[in-house]
């Protein structure tokens, strides 16, 4: 595309929402990579050297001399910021990979089912989406409890005597996530899967193909891009999830935005959550990196 | 084809019991005589009861639905320019980082936004509370909202536009009368979605509030820590009617349009 | 298999979508090797016949044989046939090589046959070097060929076309259809195309079954269908045509004597029956002439109306007396009056064919 100068109209229409981007947003980034590299101290605000936009450029330069590595060592130093790190990989990952086993096939009923109903049934699976997402987290409390809706069902008919425990695990926050994720995977999925063109999947049946062969070789090599969609889209978020692990995970499932919001409101470590939050982002980086890439050539093709 | 259709409606039933069984749970025990959540010992509108007289609740409320209304008036038209500034100017310089900077709060994780936002008005040393609250879900939202009325417009026929400018209406003429009246469907979606967004958030209200702008997710947070209780069911069972109805609308409305055109 | 046993044969077919006829009792044989073309307008159902015959749609009743043997409840994956769909389905995310050997990878043919066969189609279908590529990487020249590869793979003996050129433009479907026809008398199988067009159908087919509203029309070889149509649709869907409004006739010696609003005319007439039930006469455009002398039947006073030049033709439209424009088709050669000029058009008596209204 052609880059030049903006029509003076243009460049007024555009200042407002980037200048509004650039405030709220952009800078307060840079403002956490800053602090990420401040130390912390007991004070209000609990990080040193604090900012002085009036002092001027010298200043500046003297402040960026003080700038210290310490938040970064500490996370290298602290277990818990490492295995936190892992643990939410971790859970993002299997949730993800539950949540696409669940959401394909739905995605394939909706798409096959009647022209008349299609509309419908995806806009049935979307809906959740736009409730509270506090509330539908909540709603799995009661039901996963010990003493909760799913236990006392099984207990009464008789499958099983002892509570599962299933709340305050591992298990939990995976359902969690899956749970309140799923329209996220849905929609792209549906979406590859409503484009493909039915002459398609009649081609490889004419040529020979039974309906597994027919799945395997056409349908599902062409919905990839939504699944990837899908799963990234779920993916990343979930890798920073704070209310889902807190509501449903016990002590053993430190997931980093947890960690992070733990340091930041208990224990009052600015740099430390900061620089956890830095990292964070570097590792978010790489699949969207790798997403934008596979798109660009995708699309070159 | 029919072999298929026993193991397609099961999918479908299995799927969407998965989808709203929680939530169907969650509406009947808001009706439930106990106090134990989980055992069902009788109906009562009790709890629908407490939850009127809860005078905190009632205030955070209003609070969340003030947030509500100003931010996602304040994102839509910030996402309406930044999707016109996308769709119609081609490139520019920048351009790259303007659109990282639409795209990724769609996917980064709210306790990073929150956490930064939070820095940033402590740095410049502004009183956190409610307007706070307004301009870091205002930030959000109006992400989502550029996307959403960006599609329309990319979809929408650039010739309608070319016609109108052939026939005299300069650029804001041709903006008003022709491209915001059709990009319109959006527009109201695009303000119902960062509506909706903000009475959901607890992350970003939670990092930019300060004291006395306690919203409703707020509350109800605290309140969940604390165990599942039928006041918290009664009302989370509310606002799925509000957004429920709010739905049924908007469909009934869509397929109105549909069925007229 | 005996040499008469048809290829394809519909039995009494018919096909309702909710309350609307697809197809309503068609009966059609099939030759082996031949170039069968059903033509007809969008919605006339020729389309759900080819689909039915794919197997992607069941008759409602009927049956559908193919090579004798009735296939009627067989899915489309075991059916012997092929299809080159309109819109070609190339798989997208596989190269032309991979398409092409798809079938036979279903047959279970052998790797080293599956890159021989391949490579035989590759040069039936003049792709030679294009095996890597993907289907968007193609001209639409080169996706039509790589469908019609892939469909003939599996050396089928029934292969259909659904507008097979309809997505290629003017020039290149002219060559296409001469290709097309190569391709089919070299390996002996039966082509069943379906088309809207008929010049392509009328180029390429040996046989032309004419379909409307679900029904078949009428069958014949192109020329019959061109000179001696059935009925009205079938002259007015293929071609130009002159119609004249039949008010009384008489018959005599062969020769039906008619009265029209534009005078009397002489028609070479097998069929007595018709004779006085309300009928038209119809007279292709190349069939009628600028009369040269005084002599002879069929004479009707007319002035040019215009012109159309078409190269090697010219198509005048002229008034009749009655008021009506019809259409004149002579070679650029023959002298030829302006507009405005007052003329008189003759034809033979065994130009004409009369149909019911």
């Amino acid at each position: 595309m052609p880059r030049r100068p903006l029509a003076r109209g243009a460049r007024a229409v555009l200042s407002a929402p980037y200048l509004w981007l650039a405030f709220f947003f952009i800078a307060p980034l840079a403002l956490v990579a800053k602090i990420s590299l401040s130390k912390s101290v007991v004070a209000q605000p609990p990080y040193a050297p604090t900012f002085d936009l009036y002092a001027g450029f010298g200043a500046l330069i003297e402040a960026a001399r003080t700038l210290s590595f310490d938040a970064y060592r500490g996370l290298v130093a602290d277990p818990l910021y490492f295995e936190s790190y892992l643990t939410s990989l971790g859970v993002a990952a299997l949730s993800t990979a539950i949540a696409i086993l669940v959401a394909y096939p739905l995605a394939l009923a909706i798409v096959r089912s009647d022209r008349r109903w299609r509309g419908f049934l995806i806009g049935l699976a979307v809906a959740p989406f736009w409730t509270s997402f506090l509330i539908r987290v909540y709603a799995w409390i009661a039901i996963l409890k010990e003493e909760g809706l799913l236990n006392h069902a099984l207990m009464t008919l008789g499958l099983i005597r002892e509570p599962l425990e299933i709340f305050a695990t591992t298990m939990a926050v995976v359902i969690g996530i899956v749970y309140s994720y799923l329209p996220f995977v849905v929609l792209p999925i549906y979406n590859a899967l409503e484009k493909q063109d039915v002459a398609l999947r009649e081609a490889a049946a004419d040529l020979g193909a039974g309906p597994l062969r027919t799945f395997f070789s056409v349908t599902l090599p062409l919905s990839a891009s939504g699944v990837v969609a899908g799963a990234l889209l779920m993916f990343i978020p979930a890798v920073g999830e704070f209310v889902i692990p807190d509501l449903l995970g016990g002590s053993d499932t430190m997931m980093i935005g947890r960690v992070m919001w733990n340091d930041f409101f208990e224990n009052r470590d600015w740099p430390a959550a900061s620089a956890g939050a830095i990292v964070l982002l570097a590792i978010l980086v790489v699949p969207i990196v790798w997403f934008e890439r596979r798109q660009t050539r995708g699309g070159a093709v | 084809m029919s072999a298929w259709r026993v193991p397609r409606l099961a999918t479908l039933l299995v799927g969407f019991a998965f989808l709203y069984a929680p939530i169907v749970l969650l509406v009947v025990y808001s009706f439930n005589a106990s106090r134990l959540a989980t055992v069902w010992t009788g109906f009562s509108t009790h709890w629908y009861a407490a939850l009127l007289a809860d005078e905190q609740m009632r205030g955070s409320a209003l609070i969340s639905l003030e947030v509500a209304a100003l931010s996602a008036a304040i994102a839509t038209v910030l996402g309406a320019l930044a999707a016109l500034a996308l769709e119609r100017f081609g490139g520019f310089r920048t351009r790259s980082v303007f659109v990282a900077a639409i795209y990724a709060p769609l996917v980064m994780p709210e306790v990073i936004l929150g956490l930064s936002l939070l820095l940033l008005f402590v740095a410049i040393g502004a009183p956190r509370g409610f307007w706070t609250i307004v301009a870091g879900h205002a930030t959000f939202s109006m992400c989502f909202a550029a996307v959403v009325i960006r599609a329309r417009l990319a979809g929408a026929d650039r010739s309608l536009e070319e016609a109108a400018m052939d026939l005299g209406a300069g650029p804001v003429a041709t903006f008003m009368r022709i491209t915001l009246p059709l990009a319109m469907p959006a527009v109201i979606s695009a303000y119902m979605l960062a509506f909706i967004l903000s009475m959901d958030d607890l992350v970003i209200a939670s990092f930019t509030s300060g004291p006395g702008a306690t919203t409703l997710p707020m509350r109800i947070y605290s309140a969940v820590r604390l165990g599942v209780s039928p006041e918290i069911n009664a009302i989370s069972s509310l606002l799925l009617g509000a957004v429920g109805v709010a739905l049924l609308i908007g469909a009934v409305a869509q397929a109105r349009r549909t069925n007229a055109a | 298999m005996s040499a008469s046993t048809p290829i394809l044969r519909f039995d009494g077919v018919s096909k309702n979508f909710a309350d609307i006829v697809a197809v309503d009792n068609v009966s059609i044989d099939v030759a082996p090797g031949e170039f069968f073309a059903l033509l007809g307008p969008s919605g006339c159902g020729k389309t759900t016949l080819m689909r039915i015959a794919a197997g992607f749609e069941r008759p409602d009743r009927g049956r559908v044989l193919i090579g004798g043997v009735d296939v009627t409840e067989l899915p489309p994956h075991r059916r012997p046939v092929n299809m080159m769909f309109q819109s070609y389905a190339l798989f997208p995310h596989m190269s032309v090589f991979d398409n092409i050997a798809f079938g036979l990878k279903r047959d279970g043919v052998a790797r080293t046959q599956i890159a021989e066969r391949v490579a035989e189609m590759v040069r039936l279908a003049q792709l030679q070097g294009l095996e890597k590529r993907k289907p968007d990487q193609l001209s639409g020249g080169q996706r039509q060929r790589a469908a019609l590869a892939r469909a003939l793979a599996r050396r089928p003996k029934l292969l259909l076309l659904d507008e097979p050129l309809g997505a290629l433009d003017r020039k290149l479907r002219e060559e296409t259809q001469f290709e097309l026809m190569d391709i089919q008398k070299k390996l002996g199988t039966a082509f069943v195309v379906v088309t809207h067009d008929q010049d392509e159908a009328m180029s390429m087919a040996d046989r032309i079954a004419l379909m409307r509203a679900g029904r078949i029309e009428q069958i014949g070889a192109p020329p019959q269908i061109y000179e001696r149509p059935t009925s009205r649709f079938a002259a007015e869907f293929i071609g130009e045509i002159n119609l004249f409004e039949v008010r009384s006739a008489s018959y005599a010696n062969g020769r039906a004597h008619i009265e029209t609003p534009e005078g009397a005319i002489e028609a070479a007439c097998e069929n007595v029956d018709r004779i006085g039930a309300p009928a038209i006469v119809a007279v292709r455009p190349e069939r009628l002439r600028f009369a040269a002398d005084d002599g002879g039947v069929n004479r009707l006073a007319a002035v040019v109306h215009d012109i159309a030049y078409r190269g090697d033709r010219r198509i005048f439209r002229v008034r009749l007396s009655s008021g009506k424009l019809a259409r004149l088709s002579a070679s650029a050669a023959e002298a030829t009056p302006a507009p405005g000029a007052e003329i008189v058009v003759t034809f033979d008596p065994d130009a004409c064919v009369l149909l019911d209204a």
